[in-house]
């Protein structure tokens, strides 16, 4: 029974029959033209005869036409006149070259078939009969495929090859799952028709979207489309939950072994190479390491953070990032004496916290390079301290340690005992309206050595300014000529500002 | 109404009869083109009959043409005698005088020897001929279309064994075609006997002054040689470009046609860089643009070197080869219903509608 949707017949495409079992073993030697229509199959022994091939007829040539390279060039050229479909014959595919070529040339579908070729046209022809055999049988296909593999990529690989004229991708968006989790056309006109299928969350993965772009939006295709994506639906979050469970092993394992690794270090003994093989250790003996943290400090760096930081990041080898303290470690092969490998590894980590999807929000440092590794700890908590830095908020992208200065001790400084002590020196600020703008003038002032002037310069603002603000700031009680508590002012100014 | 062919149009006369012929234009031609060139210095003018008198009309006139392989004929060359042998022979089967000589085809070797002929045997040419270019067969005549039987007829071989056939019309070429290995590979024949009115009402008229006239368009054309013929004679260039290809079939389905099929094909110079495709069966039957038909028997497809102005032969034809591809007119009897059953596509073994009648200019 032909599929009809308001009244008129819904006919297969070329790429639809190319998939079907019916060309099983009739070799393709120009497939372009996949949309062009099959409605009907013709047996041809008289080359004039394709002239009055109606548009999308199957052209199945026989003998005595079918193996002369001259009738099947002259059968394309009418096929292309005549809207065909397709043009099958028999030529040995080393001789057909210029017919290929011809077919390639006018984006005539051509197919070589070396057995009956009368038998090929009573295949075709219920095939090309029946559109919906081919459509159902497709959807089984796809089936049978989404279930044979075991990854996202596979599975998309598989519905892109399966379904033709169709491309499908998933689609990462951010923010909470909604909870419709309808089937959504978009339909351009005269264009291709989108289908969108939400995907339900998993784990930190939310906001996915299976979507087909499909070119020739008949119903019945459409409608063939839908089932296999929505069959697709429950393989996609499979796949997801394996390699989820993947990561987690893998995210475990190398976390283990960064313990071992550092343990090994700090007892003076030699590494194991298959240990630092099995990181992602790159080669040569000097390396930089580097830490992730999340950018928001109320947010923990758990396990379910760390499996999905694992799944998304390149697969382009060197050591991934391990669950470390409060954050992520990793490090990368560096030469110790290049002044400029701290900038270098900042850019590359810039550049690929950028790309991760889905975005994680991730402040990075970079510690010093060192030339083995053991030098690894001390690279580490230097990147460390670069990191916690970076989520105070002190310089915007990854922040090299060396760059920091004593920054980085500063930005450290709020979790030790040092903090009340420093808080008391600026208590007299505690109410004023501007204790910002007092704030950044007195760590300017403080800044260039206690140079009004130069103050001012920085500050972009006049020098009278500057002397109103310390004023103001006298009065409150902030001792700010007294050189005992200058170094103490300096110190709690920074760590005010940070907002420790 | 009679004109005469000198010496000094022998030169328009060669090329422009190369032109009908795709398998023997240049290669086979230039080896008796000095011999026919010198008989026509010594023995010519040769006396060319447009319309016969009333003392020619009825008087009998023959056909003549070389049967067979054409590197036979050039391995082993005519002896000079064998007009004059066909003729005499001929005469006496007949009990009759031959009063003039027709060309089975004005093209390629079969011209010359005509020629040749007349300048031997001191007769008149018709100006007419039976095919208008080469066919590979006896009875693909326009002298058959008209009801003259192709014999009695009289055929001379290398070794001068002379072969005389009597029978019913369709059994001329078999018999023929049967006797050329064992006379040598050749036969230089004398067929078709009729009167001079029969001959020529039957021949194409004006077939030898048209090989005149090809020449001399070839030889005046600047560099546009395919375009001058079509100028003067209708039809159309397909394409020029260079040999990509030449292709024999090993495996060929059983045909009359004495040769293997050929295909031929030529990457065109124009935007597009389209396929010229030549399909030979003797002769060139076939000519497609991207599978587009542009000639097809009974057309006259030719090839043309454009830089020398002049006729292209298989023989000589390579890969990288410069060709020129220009589509001529036939005669309008060979467009006809029974003459495209003589010499349309079906023919050759090619099933494919014959185009409809060009028109000439």
């Amino acid at each position: 029974m032909n599929v009809r949707h308001g009244g008129s017949f819904d006919a297969l495409t070329w790429g639809q029959l190319l998939r079907s079992d019916a060309l099983r073993d009739t070799q393709i030697v120009c497939d372009d033209g996949e949309e062009r229509t099959a409605r009907s199959v013709r047996l041809i022994s008289h080359v004039d005869e394709v002239r009055s091939c109606r548009p999308g007829t199957v052209v199945v040539l026989q003998e005595p036409i079918a193996d002369a390279a001259w009738a099947v060039e002259v059968a394309i050229r009418y096929a292309w006149e005549r809207n065909a479909c397709c043009v099958i014959g028999q030529l040995d595919p080393v001789a057909a070259d210029s017919v290929i070529r011809l077919g390639e040339r006018l984006g005539v579908p051509l197919g070589l078939h070396q057995g009956d070729l009368a038998q090929l046209a009573l295949r075709l022809a219920p095939v090309v009969a029946e559109p919906d055999i081919v459509r159902s049988r497709l959807v089984a296909q796809c089936a049978t495929r989404l279930a044979s593999e075991s990854s996202i990529e596979g599975g998309l690989r598989a519905l892109n090859e399966q379904l033709p004229g169709v491309e499908v991708s998933l689609r990462h968006g951010h923010g909470p799952q909604a909870a419709n989790d309808a089937v959504r056309h978009h339909v351009t006109k005269g264009g291709p028709t989108t289908i969108v299928l939400p995907l339900a969350a998993l784990g930190l993965r939310t906001m996915r979207e299976l979507v087909a772009v499909v070119e020739q939006p008949s119903p019945a295709w459409l409608d063939a489309v839908t089932t296999v994506l929505t069959i697709a639906r429950a393989h996609v979050i499979a796949y997801e939950a394996a390699e989820t469970l993947e990561f987690s092993a893998l995210a475990r394992t190398e976390e283990w072994l960064l313990d071992q690794l550092l343990r090994t270090v700090e007892r003076g003994a030699g590494v194991p190479s298959e240990t630092l093989a099995r990181l992602g250790h790159p080669r040569g003996s000097g390396l930089c390491a580097a830490m992730l943290v999340p950018c928001d400090p109320e947010e923990r760096a758990d396990e379910l953070m760390s499996v999905a930081l694992r799944a998304a990041w390149p697969r382009r080898g060197g050591v991934a990032p391990m669950r470390y303290r409060d954050g992520w470690a990793l490090w990368f092969g560096a030469d110790p004496n290049d002044p400029d490998t701290g900038s270098r590894l900042a850019r590359e980590l810039d550049r690929t916290l950028t790309r991760l999807t889905p975005r994680f929000g991730l402040c990075a440092g970079i510690g010093d390079p060192v030339a083995e590794v053991g030098g690894l700890p001390h690279s580490l908590g230097r990147a460390h301290l670069a990191a916690r830095a970076a989520q105070a908020g002190r310089a915007s992208g990854t922040v090299v340690f060396d760059a920091l200065g004593a920054k980085g001790m500063l930005v450290n400084a709020r979790y030790v005992d040092l903090q009340p002590l420093l808080d008391e020196s600026l208590a007299g600020l505690a109410d004023a309206e501007d204790r910002d703008a007092l704030l950044e003038t007195l760590i300017a002032y403080f800044d260039c050595g206690a140079s009004s002037s130069q103050a001012a310069a920085r500050l972009g603002v006049h020098r009278n300014t500057v002397t109103s603000r310390l004023d103001r700031a006298r009065r409150a009680g902030v001792p700010v000529d007294d050189p005992d508590h200058r170094l103490t002012l300096h110190l709690a100014c920074y760590l005010s500002r940070s907002g420790g | 109404m009679s004109h005469y062919l000198t010496a000094d149009d022998f030169t328009d006369f060669l090329m422009g009869s190369q032109l009908g012929t795709f398998s023997a234009a240049i290669t086979f031609p230039g080896a008796m083109e000095s011999w026919v060139h010198e008989l026509l210095i010594n023995h010519g003018p040769v006396h060319i009959i447009d319309e016969p008198g009333p003392e020619l009309a009825p008087a009998l006139a023959v056909a003549s043409c070389a049967v067979g392989s054409l590197p036979a004929l050039l391995e082993v060359p005519p002896n000079g005698d064998e007009a004059r042998i066909v003729i005499e022979e001929l005469e006496k089967l007949l009990g009759d005088r031959v009063a003039a000589i027709a060309p089975l085809n004005a093209a390629g070797p079969n011209a010359l020897l005509a020629l040749a002929a007349a300048c031997q045997l001191d007769l008149p040419l018709l100006n007419c001929d039976g095919q208008g270019r080469i066919f590979p067969l006896i009875d693909q005549t326009t002298y058959r279309l008209a009801g003259i039987s192709p014999g009695p007829m009289v055929g001379v071989g290398p070794w001068g064994d002379v072969v005389r056939i009597t029978s019913t019309p369709e059994r001329y070429e078999p018999l023929v075609r049967s006797a050329l290995t064992p006379a040598g590979g050749w036969l230089f024949t004398a067929l078709y006997p009729a009167t001079v009115t029969e001959l020529m009402r039957g021949g194409i008229p004006g077939a030898l002054t048209r090989c005149l006239d090809l020449g001399r368009l070839l030889r005046e054309s600047q560099g546009e040689a395919g375009e001058q013929l079509v100028r003067g004679y209708g039809g159309q260039v397909v394409g020029r470009g260079h040999v990509t290809g030449i292709h024999q079939q090993d495996t060929a389905p059983p045909s009359r046609l004495p040769a293997r099929p050929i295909s031929i094909l030529i990457r065109d110079w124009g935007p597009a860089g389209a396929t010229i495709r030549l399909e030979v069966r003797n002769e060139v039957v076939l000519a497609t643009v991207d599978g587009h038909v542009a000639g097809a028997s009974p057309d006259l497809i030719c090839l043309i070197d454009p830089v020398q102005r002049r006729a292209l032969d298989l023989i000589e034809l390579r890969p990288g080869a410069l060709a020129e591809v220009v589509v001529l007119p036939a005669d309008p009897r060979w467009y006809t219903d029974q003459g495209r059953d003589l010499v349309g596509m079906g023919a050759f073994g090619l099933p494919l509608a014959s185009p409809e009648p060009r028109r000439p200019r």
